[in-house]
């Protein structure tokens, strides 16, 4: 007799992100897989309208608690592309810096806190304590660093308090960069270790490739974080300007967040994408990390992005100590930034470390926003992970119930999505 | 001397359970504690409450918590390093620390006022998101980095709904709250404690 099953995988309120996957399968046919964010519109595009040109980054930064970082950057970067105004090189280390901090504190809460207990057949961090508890040790410390880091940068973890239309409202001192660049430094072999301890537990990876579109920034010089054009695996590079081109957002009755489309039904941003597009620009340490773990470009398994997080970590962590190094050449000093209101429109795309990241600001001759358009990373991703689904349940739909939960589960897991959380926690129920 | 701090969590956005930040705010405007105990506003909590508590020697974490008393009550646990909890005064014969983002049981008797304390919080992990202060404080404990003493405040809530506002019953008692809580970290003050 063939199967019938009925999943329906909850969201649970509360957390930042919802999301929920039903599939209802009659005599071994599926009628029904959908991935759904539920989650409430949030109207921060609307909340920006008549706001000051130096309003829109501390309030673009609450989009995400985790991201603000990325969110503030791309805020300022539209302002400063509305208003004509050009970032000092010393500027421009310094936000590099932030934005490996929030990569590297982002991928590890990933990897560390949310993916490896998958992979440790452990319900969470804390049974992983009894099972693996160096690894543990280790996970926190380099989080711990990261979240350092942003605080010697930004003034403090989370929503940036230091960034500046233009610039920096404070400098970190020389003597907090020297040693931050000793702990970066003394992280290298804490991150290896990490690595070698996911690898051992990687067979318990899901064996699932399906090709798909790839989305990035790239740049000529460096592997991209905070600038470059778009470049897709399908079509090449593209002017940021092109980003509604590009995403192309449409909706769905059953989901109240958007989903994007490109050159097909969907595309993959994050970590992977990026490895996928622009691994070659990858310093020593990411490639030691990738290769440990057979990563190379182009790599299609969704479940290999954590991986490329993981290789991320290592890149930022080698890039940031060589943008410190340029700092202290340099030696930092206080600029004074002149920004005047401007009517014009200006498009601030940075990575975030879940992906690409939009933000479009029309400003008025008073300095006023009129218009506001924010695409993010976990949008671009949804429809990618309905299209993984309805390619992969097919293979999987014979195993036990329990196995087919977690397996999708671990398959939202893997796109990092703010919803990851929610999928952590999800209540299935059987019918 | 030991780095001593006080961390206030709760969403000030939700009524009640922003007594820890307020406290925090309250505490910090007056000055009436060491300057050297560190005033933490712990927001939400997770895993930043980890990494704060691995920065101190001794602490106090104040939290609003249901744990069967009337509004405004309140409870104090004091946590051992290897995890087991006590209860000051020790005088019910079961609680239930129920914090807004967790509910924790845990029995025991009047003669053995303590023991292990287990979260039945209905999510099954840990996450950046979810604040679970007994998982967190076993993470710490099992890093070794456990503040001794750790006391944690718990403040029996009428109600964690939307709004700006504490109720009135934990409104009327804020003085005693922190007088409770001067008296906690008076063996980590300085003989001129207090700058006003």
């Amino acid at each position: 007799m063939k199967r019938s099953l009925n999943i329906n995988i909850e969201h649970i309120a509360r957390v930042e992100g919802h999301g929920s996957i039903e599939l209802n399968v009659r005599e071994g046919s599926i009628e029904k897989l959908q991935w759904n964010i539920p989650e409430a519109p949030r109207f921060f595009e609307a909340m920006l309208q008549g706001r000051h040109f130096n309003q829109l980054q501390p309030m673009a930064s609450r989009i995400c608690g985790i991201c603000s970082i990325a969110h503030s950057l791309a805020a300022l970067k539209a302002v400063e592309a509305a208003l004509d105004v050009r970032i000092s090189e010393q500027t421009l280390l310094l936000r590099r810096l932030a934005l490996h901090g929030e990569n590297i504190q982002s991928h590890i809460l990933h990897v560390g806190y949310l993916a490896a207990p998958d992979l440790f057949g452990s319900g969470s961090i804390i049974p992983m304590l009894k099972s693996a508890r160096t690894t543990v040790t280790h996970i926190v410390r380099i989080h711990r660093l990261a979240n350092a880091m942003s605080d010697l940068i930004c003034g403090r973890t989370t929503h940036p308090l230091r960034f500046k239309v233009g610039g920096f409202t404070a400098l970190p001192a020389p003597e907090d960069l020297k040693n931050l660049r000793k702990e970066l430094k003394n992280s290298i072999k804490t991150v290896k270790k990490v690595a070698e301890a996911i690898h051992t537990q990687v067979s318990q990876l899901p064996d699932f490739s399906r090709e798909t579109e790839y989305i990035a920034l790239r740049h000529d010089g460096l592997y991209a974080l905070y600038d470059g054009l778009i470049a897709s695996s399908d079509t090449g590079v593209h002017p940021v300007e092109d980003y509604l081109n590009i995403t192309n957002e449409y909706v769905e009755p059953y989901s109240t967040a958007k989903l994007t489309r490109h050159r097909r039904e969907s595309y993959m941003v994050g970590a992977l994408a990026r490895f996928n597009l622009n691994a070659s620009q990858l310093g020593e340490l990411a490639w030691e990390i990738a290769d440990l773990f057979g990563l190379s470009p182009v790599n299609c398994s969704p479940f290999m992005n954590t991986i490329a997080q993981l290789a991320e970590i290592a890149d930022s962590i080698e890039d940031a100590i060589a943008v410190i190094d340029e700092l202290q050449a340099r030696g930092l000093a206080e600029e004074a930034v002149k920004v005047e209101a401007r009517a014009g429109r200006g498009i601030g795309a940075v990575e975030a470390p879940r992906g690409i990241l939009f933000h479009d600001f029309t400003i008025d001759a008073l300095g006023n926003c009129t218009r506001a358009n924010f695409i993010i990373p976990t949008n671009q991703n949804n429809a990618n992970i309905q299209k993984d689904m309805e390619a992969w349940v097919p293979s999987i739909i014979d195993r036990p119930q329990k196995e087919i939960e977690l397996m999708l589960e671990m398959l939202v897991r893997a796109y990092d999505p703010c919803i990851s959380c929610s999928t952590h926690y999800l209540k299935i129920k059987f019918r | 001397m030991k780095t001593t701090g006080l961390i206030g969590i709760g969403n000030p956005f939700m009524g009640d359970d922003g007594i820890g930040p307020l406290l925090i705010e309250r505490l910090r405007a007056s000055g009436v504690l060491d300057d050297q105990i560190r005033l933490i506003d712990g927001g939400t909590g997770g895993m930043s409450v980890v990494h704060e508590l691995a920065l101190l020697d001794a602490a106090v974490i104040v939290d609003a918590g249901d744990f069967g008393g009337q509004p405004g009550d309140y409870r104090i646990f004091s946590v051992q390093k290897n995890g087991v909890f006590s209860v000051e005064p020790g005088n019910a014969d079961s609680m239930t620390y129920s914090a807004a983002h967790a509910r924790i049981q845990w029995p025991f008797d009047k003669q053995s006022p303590c023991g292990k304390v287990k979260s039945d919080k209905s999510s099954g992990g840990f996450s950046i998101h979810e604040w679970d202060p007994i998982k967190t404080i076993e993470l710490s404990m099992m890093m070794d980095e456990l503040p001794q003493p750790l006391h944690i405040m718990v403040i029996q809530p009428q109600a964690i709904a939307l709004r700006r506002f504490l109720s009135k019953f934990l409104q009327v008692r804020l003085s005693e709250y922190e007088s409770v809580l001067q008296t906690l970290f008076k063996p980590y003050c300085r003989n001129d404690a207090g700058r006003r």
